[in-house]
């Protein structure tokens, strides 16, 4: 490769370790020109942004997190191979700077790997707190690549970064150092670069050679793979390297990647020691102090609980007005259309089904806002981490761990934000485990069904109560189904887990939002497809054939027993009959497949009334008036509401992430037996016991 | 370093899950498969790294190692050989 012309844009990538504030950069270099794809065939996200720097213009690609170009994690793996394959311009390594040593590891494989690359020692301003001193001049110099230093909230050093790439990137300018090994490492990474050289292998694969012997040593399964596709001698150079990582281990008396990741961290602590240096050490360090508290052994899980609940208790209280006011616009909306409209298929089609399906959904976004920026903030803070520890030893109990307390978190606000959260679950067994309990972790959009029915049919300070213990009902069902898949379906050891625990942090007002916003949007697009585009099939369902009048007279929903929708509804009908359910709940429950909130809306278009505003407390009297329900069916169907089979996003979510049918398919199925079995048990007894 | 010092027996090595807490330890051994080994490595567990154990759970520890802080699920923190330091 040669020096860039300077009218291609130059194309960067941003790696570094997770949490060491790569993406706030990213953010920053790229504000909104963002996009966010997938690699090709895997799970794992692809951001890509455009910036522009003294009109050159630069293509940025934020990597996934890495500790190690030998690749660990899914994350890695594509890191690394975009590194490899697709050879970017420039590497920017995020280094955070308050964890110098550990951050610096992923460098040294940069330089290594020797292509162009720069520092971007990131968080210098928490480094100078803490007392450290950085020459970054000397620390460059020494590493052997340009070391910027920089805040990425504040915006501190990005137009010294800035000038950094253009000019590695203008001159291609490559490590200035090579990193030594040892009187008894380097002879054999010697003799194994050799013989790559011989097999004419750098031009094949423009990489340094030299990386890929010390690779080949580590016994990197990637590059075995790749070198034994490309050349017939592999096997031969291959045995040669198994000579060589015995005899290392013979005299050294530890494997050769240890061997060689032991160099690392020494020649990482020689450049630190010489570069960094401390020039008093803060008395008390914070986030000790605060772990102290946090993690206690006594207090820690309790802590935690009050925690929980204080934000559930904000996330309703906070979230009551707003919710009233867009229930108000949407009426107003509903009644201006009506005015404006001839009555007829349009309107109906507009007032009940548009704005009557998709406003009762939208009605419930300041909720879910409130829930995601709890959920960020707690996040950001690095109280996240500190949770998953507390509640490692319980989840434990039930063959998962702490990794797993994330995704059901927020399963409370969504279940598919929660779907793609599992993501971080590296065990392939705990990762499916989660993935298919997490939708008793009871998701916001059933929400307005228990409101609706609790405060229709329980007594106000009941009601309250009643959709509380349905929430625990969820837990704990989540909980018996976990240990129930871990003992039969995915039996086994666990892989044991490491996780990071960042230092506190205050997180940055932009960091919140955006965050929050992400999954607020999976929500909010929700809304606007599948919702609408169910509204629509649901209201078309109900209204065709047009009710005969004197039926909608005779009032219960009656009018619209000869639909498709009620014909469809009357033919499952036997089968809900156990649960105490009739045709229209059924209709209702089928709708709800596609979102929960159409559950509400549905059951509102068949008592031919809206569900918006006034529209509601109609719905409720019209549900206390029908001889079909009384408090023992509702119960029964909020409990059915709650287990059955999670909404078609989730579905397809799942599917995306395990790549195949099997999964979402028994997801669906065990889920509506489950709920029918337990709605079932919840009715009969409660028939039995005289209720 | 008086020649006394030369004879005490060296402290006993522990895995981590047993190792004092907030007190310094040298780690000797990783045990494990090679990606958990590696992955180890990646994170600072080398041998002569030295790291202290801030609190645990049931087998789950917080251990300080170059400057960061990491849970250890209880598998790995059994497989962490380490021992104290003077």
């Amino acid at each position: 490769m040669s020096p860039l012309r300077k009218d291609k844009p130059i194309v960067v990538a941003l790696a570094g370790n997770p949490n060491s504030g790569k993406t706030t950069l990213f953010n920053s270099l790229t504000g909104s020109r963002q996009h966010v794809g997938n690699y090709p065939g895997v799970t794992v996200e692809r951001k890509e942004g455009r910036a522009e720097f003294e009109g050159r213009e630069l293509h940025i690609v934020d990597l996934p997190g890495t500790y190690s170009l030998t690749p660990y994690s899914l994350e890695e793996v594509v890191a690394r191979r975009y590194v490899i394959h697709e050879r970017p311009d420039v590497i920017v390594d995020v280094v955070d700077a308050t964890n110098l040593e550990r951050n610096l590891y992923l460098a040294t494989q940069f330089i290594e790997l020797d292509v162009p690359v720069i520092i971007a020692l990131n968080m210098v301003d928490m480094a100078d707190a803490q007392g450290l001193r950085i020459d970054t001049v000397l620390l460059g110099q020494l590493v052997g690549a340009p070391v910027i230093p920089m805040v990425a909230t504040t915006g501190f050093g990005k137009r010294e970064l800035l000038e950094a790439i253009a000019d590695v990137a203008t001159k291609y300018s490559k490590p200035q150092v090579t990193i030594s090994f040892g009187s008894e490492l380097e002879p054999h990474i010697a003799a194994v670069t050799e013989k790559l050289d011989t097999l004419g292998l750098d031009d094949q694969m423009g990489i340094s050679p030299r990386w890929l012997a010390i690779k080949l040593l580590e016994d990197d399964a990637e590059v075995v793979k790749d070198l034994r596709q490309r050349i017939p001698e592999a096997e031969e150079l291959l045995d040669r390297v198994a000579q060589a990582r015995r005899h290392i281990a013979e005299v050294l008396g530890t494997d050769a990647e240890l061997a060689i990741g032991d160099r690392r961290y020494g020649f990482i602590a020689g450049a630190c020691r010489r570069a960094v240096a401390t020039v008093r050490r803060p008395k008390v360090d914070i986030t000790d102090l605060i772990d102290d508290i946090v993690t206690n052994r006594v207090i820690g899980i309790p802590l935690f609980l009050v925690l929980m609940w204080l934000m559930f208790e904000m996330v309703f209280t906070l979230g009551g007005p707003p919710m009233g006011w867009i229930e108000a616009g949407f009426d107003s909306l509903g009644t201006a259309v009506s005015q404006l409209l001839p009555p007829g298929e349009l309107r109906s089609l507009i007032v009940d089904g548009i704005i009557g399906g998709v406003g009762g959904v939208l009605v419930f976004i300041p909720n879910i806002l409130l829930l995601f920026l709890a959920i960020a903030f707690i996040e950001d803070t690095g109280y996240m981490a500190r949770a998953a520890f507390v509640v490692d030893r319980l989840m434990h109990y039930i063959g998962l761990h702490g990794k797993s307390f994330i995704p059901m978190l927020i399963g409370f606000g969504c279940t598919v934000p929660a779907v793609l959260a599992t993501r971080t679950i590296d065990d392939e067994k705990n990762r499916l485990t989660t993935m298919l309990v997490a939708p008793f972790m009871s998701c916001s959009a059933r929400l307005p069904v228990y409101l609706l029915l609790a405060g229709a049919f329980f007594a106000p300070d009941m009601a309250g109560k009643v959709i509380f213990a349905i929430y625990i009902l969820g837990v704990m069902i989540a909980i018996v189904m976990a240990l129930v898949l871990r003992k039969c379906l995915f039996t086994g050891e666990t892989t044991p887990f490491v996780m990071e625990l960042p230092p506190y942090r205050l997180p940055t007002l932009r960091g919140l939002i955006v965050h929050m916003w992400e999954r607020t949007w999976l929500y909010v697009k929700k809304a606007g497809t599948v919702i609408l585009a169910a509204s629509i099939i649901v209201w078309f369902l109900l209204t065709h054939p047009a009710p005969a009048p004197d039926l909608a007279a005779a009032g219960a929903g009656q009018g619209v027993a000869h639909t498709y929708a009620g014909r469809i509804s009357r033919t499952f009908e036997p089968l809900i009959q156990p649960l105490g359910f009739d045709w229209k709940i059924g209709a209702g429950l089928i709708a709800g497949f596609a979102a929960k909130e159409t559950v509400v809306s549905t059951l509102g278009t068949i008592y031919s009334l809206d569900t918006t505003g006034d529209g509601e407390r109609g719905l409720r009297e019209a549900l206390q008036a029908d001889p079909a329900w009384d408090p023992l069916v509702a119960l029964s169907v909020m409990v059915f509401v709650l287990l059955y089979v999670p909404c078609i996003a989730v579905v397809g979510a799942v599917r995306r992430e395990t790549n195949s049918w099997k999964w979402p398919l028994f997801l669906v199925v065990y889920t509506c037996s489950l709920a029918w079995i337990v709605s079932f048990i919840v009715y009969q007894v409660g028939r039995l016991l005289g209720f | 370093m008086s020649g006394r010092a030369e004879m005490l027996p060296p402290p006993p090595e522990v895995p981590l899950v047993q190792a004092a807490p907030c007190r310094p330890h040298e780690v000797v051994e990783v045990r494990g498969g090679h990606g958990m080994r590696r992955h180890l490595t990646d994170m600072g567990f080398v041998p002569g790294a030295v790291i202290s154990v801030v609190g645990s759970h049931g087998g789950t520890c917080i251990v300080r190692v170059l400057d960061t802080r990491l849970m250890l699920g209880r598998g790995m923190a059994q497989r962490i050989i380490v021992r104290p330091l003077r």
